[in-house]
């Protein structure tokens, strides 16, 4: 058995060394700051984790290629919401055509030029640009990190998504089915958590007016539930 | 009566540069430099030896002083015109002390095991300063931790945990711990009501980033591999450029929750708290009214 000082010890070290990024100055929990704690928080960690549970699932029913990026970016994800050129991304193909691009992060113009935005996930035509807009877009997917798993995703969170389905155009039936395996009732734009949902599912109005399926418990070893 | 440390980087003691503990029974002598005339050692005082090591100290073996020996005066070197007086010129004494060895140290010897169960350590980042000199005096009580390789095994779990925090999780975790137990100084906070505070801030801030990471990693080397090199996958900071590798981070945190799921580490402290009740009862004593180990400035 482990004695309590060499435990001790082990424990520490690799903490400390798991707190701070390898070969970085960079802490890997940032200070959240002022904001409420309970609050959901942007987590490039968790919307990464997501991101790759779908391609996974995609996986079953697409052929799915990995498109690297340039540069730095050959097979690193930017970290911040970025432009879409020259970064890395997947492609989902079936009958030898290109079905739809799956892209982490990137920046989506629309035609309110002061609002555009980078969903986490965006599911694109398989004709859209380097530079795309909400034209190309399919589906999009948000991922909300709190480290509090029983709060709930706020008023303010699912307003915000509400707003981004509207400018986005993405509230008539999206323009092309997506053939999820396991996630098929993931099919929509999707707000994920590892928390709960604002929506409760026996009052679904809003959110099949806004067309935003809510995503709870979604986090290693837990089951998810999707509400809406 | 006095109890002494001996630093044997500073003070020379050919048996234990040659090897790691002095025999026990044997006896020797050592020459502390000052200029100072008279130093507070004496016939019958205990004393413990300290080697250092890469960046720790060992605590060796315990002895007495059997004899003050002779004491040299070396009178300082004239100032010369125009400069201002150093240490070289200041009048000196070579005091020579004969001691036995009593004991050899194999408990805990270390510094690093011992540090935050020596009231007389203040420095959390570097411990070892409270022992860079040739000898430093020692209340009893330490000087019994030090010889019985005793652990005050909370506040060791304590410190070691919130000291291998980068410093904005370190601040971030007292101010919430200033918020939730309504002080500025925890002098009057339980410090195992400060390490339950401890574990849920590691578990929520951390824990749950490494379960991610390694989530995420397990996803790309079993899942996607053949699509994409597993290793290599990591995100960039676009305005830096620097890369964060997830399997480098993944590997750290695959080791944390290995060793956690083998045994826990409250397990640890429990069994540790339990096999030594009067211990910590002895330790609690000895470090009441004192405030959290913490070092905030590294």
């Amino acid at each position: 058995m482990i004695e309590f000082i060499e435990h001790i010890n082990t424990y520490a070290s690799l903490l400390e060394s798991g707190a701070v990024w390898q070969n970085t100055t960079n802490i890997l929990a940032p200070v959240i700051g002022d904001e409420d704690n309970k609050q959901a928080t942007t987590d490039y960690i968790y919307e990464f984790y997501c991101f790759l549970r779908i391609v996974v699932d995609l996986k079953v029913n697409y052929i799915i290629e990995f498109k690297e990026g340039d540069g730095i970016y050959q097979y690193n994800f930017p970290r911040k919401a970025a432009n879409k050129k020259g970064k890395p991304r997947f492609h989902a193909w079936e009958n030898g055509k290109l079905a739809f691009q799956l892209c982490a992060g990137t920046m989506i113009n629309c035609e309110y030029d002061r609002e555009k935005n980078h969903p986490d996930i965006s599911f694109q035509l398989p004709e859209a640009s380097e530079n795309p807009s909400e034209e190309d877009l399919i589906i999009i997917m948000d991922a909300k990190f709190t480290e509090d798993p029983t709060a709930k995703l706020s008023k303010a969170e699912f307003y915000k998504f509400g707003g981004i389905t509207d400018v986005f155009n993405l509230r008539e039936t999206p323009k092309k089915a997506i053939r999820f395996d396991g996630f098929n009732d993931m099919f929509g734009n999707c707000l994920i958590t590892n928390a709960r949902s604002y929506a409760s599912s026996s009052d679904l109005k809003l959110s099949k007016r806004w067309a935003i399926k809510e995503v709870e418990n979604f986090f290693p070893g837990k089951k998810y539930a999707v509400i809406g | 009566m006095a109890i002494i440390a001996v630093n044997t980087k500073y003070v020379y003691i050919p048996e234990l540069s040659i090897s790691q503990f002095l025999k026990d029974g044997s006896q020797g002598e050592f020459k502390i430099e000052s200029t100072e005339r008279n130093l507070p050692i004496d016939v019958g005082n205990n004393i413990v030896f300290i080697k250092p090591q890469l960046s720790d100290l060992v605590f060796t073996n315990s002895g007495t002083i059997q004899k003050i020996g002779k004491r040299d005066f070396l009178p300082g070197k004239p100032v010369e015109q125009g400069k201002t007086a150093a240490y070289e010129n200041k009048d000196k004494y070579h005091h020579h002390f004969n001691f036995k060895v009593e004991k050899t140290l194999h408990k805990n010897n270390r510094l690093s095991e011992l540090e935050y169960s020596l009231p007389v350590v203040e420095n959390y980042n570097k411990p070892e300063t409270h022992f860079q000199s040739q000898y430093r005096t020692l209340v009893t009580n330490d000087f019994e931790t030090i010889v019985n390789g005793w652990v005050y095994a909370t506040r060791t779990v304590f410190g070691k945990l919130i000291n291998a925090l980068p410093r904005p999780n370190k601040l971030e975790f007292m101010i919430e711990a200033m918020d939730h137990f309504r002080t500025i100084d925890f002098r009057n906070t339980s410090l195992l009501d400060g390490l339950e505070f401890l574990y849920h801030y590691i578990d929520k801030r951390i824990l749950s980033r490494g379960k991610l990471l390694v989530a995420t990693d397990k996803i790309l080397k079993s899942e996607l591999s053949n699509l994409l090199p597993a290793d290599q996958i990591g995100f960039v900071d676009p305005q830096t450029m620097t890369i964060f590798n997830i399997n480098d981070q993944a590997k750290i945190f695959n080791s944390l929750f290995k060793l956690e799921s083998e045994r826990s580490l409250k397990q640890s402290l429990q069994d540790a708290v339990e096999n030594n009740r009067g211990l910590e009862t002895r330790f609690q004593k000895i470090f009441k009214r004192r405030s959290w180990p913490v070092d905030l400035e590294k």
